[in-house]
């Protein structure tokens, strides 16, 4: 097997392990974004438009 | 700083697509990034870090297929918080951590794929930014805050050890 083939089927296994991973992450804590951040986006995807 | 990386991207077309993928995929970053961070203002950095790493490396945004994509968005937030983390306390530095056994357990996919989300984090890290990523060398030891040979020989050990498997279990993937 060539390191190409095998970094392929790593790619496949790490993605479904991260699947895994966020299927258990319901739980745990929330991101409540600040009013800060809320503008710094707003106003970083309105110079997107 | 943001608006600023936005005018990086060369078309309209590009910062279309970059508010798309903000759109969809915000909401997991911001929870794998609290998720490590377990403080709103460091995730919220962590978060903006992530969307600027996002914009200097959009060229392979189209190289991506859009299965994965949420995966390569997720794992940049997870790199960012962790510099992050690493920068706020010195004892969270990635530590060398024994490389696990186990490969003799693995008789399916499942379990593959078990073993590999059960790798301590200093490897796992590595293995993402190199293959997922395709970071270099330099660029993971940058962000993790350990040498390009530690990087190398854990990336060697990862591959190792799913060659391993494959050849003993004989995997058609």
């Amino acid at each position: 097997m060539t390191d190409q083939e095998l970094d392929r089927i790593m790619r496949r296994v790490l993605i479904d392990s991260m699947k895994l991973e966020e299927e258990g992450e319901d739980k745990g804590p929330v991101f409540e974004p600040s009013l800060r951040h809320r503008r710094r986006m707003r106003s970083f995807l309105s110079s997107a438009a | 700083m943001l608006s600023f990386y936005l005018a990086a991207l060369e078309s309209g077309g590009d910062r279309e697509m970059f508010a798309e993928i903000y759109q969809r995929h915000h909401i997991k970053m911001e929870r794998a990034a609290i998720k490590i961070l377990r403080d709103q203002s460091a995730a919220e950095d962590a978060v903006q870090n992530a969307f600027m790493q996002v914009i200097r490396h959009f060229e392979k945004i189209y190289e991506i297929p859009c299965e994965e994509l949420p995966f390569w968005l997720i794992s940049i937030v997870k790199n960012e918080a962790l510099m992050l983390l690493r920068k706020r306390d010195r004892t969270a530095t990635l530590k060398e951590e024994r490389f696990p056994g186990g490969a003799e357990d693995v008789s399916d996919y499942t379990a593959l794929v078990e073993l590999f989300r059960s790798l301590p984090d200093t490897y796992r890290r590595v293995l993402e930014m190199k293959v997922l990523l395709g970071y270099t060398d330099k660029e993971i030891a940058g962000h993790l805050g350990i040498s390009e040979t530690a990087v190398s020989t854990r990336a060697s050990r990862g591959r190792q050890l799913l060659r391993e498997i494959l050849e003993k279990e004989g995997f058609q993937l």
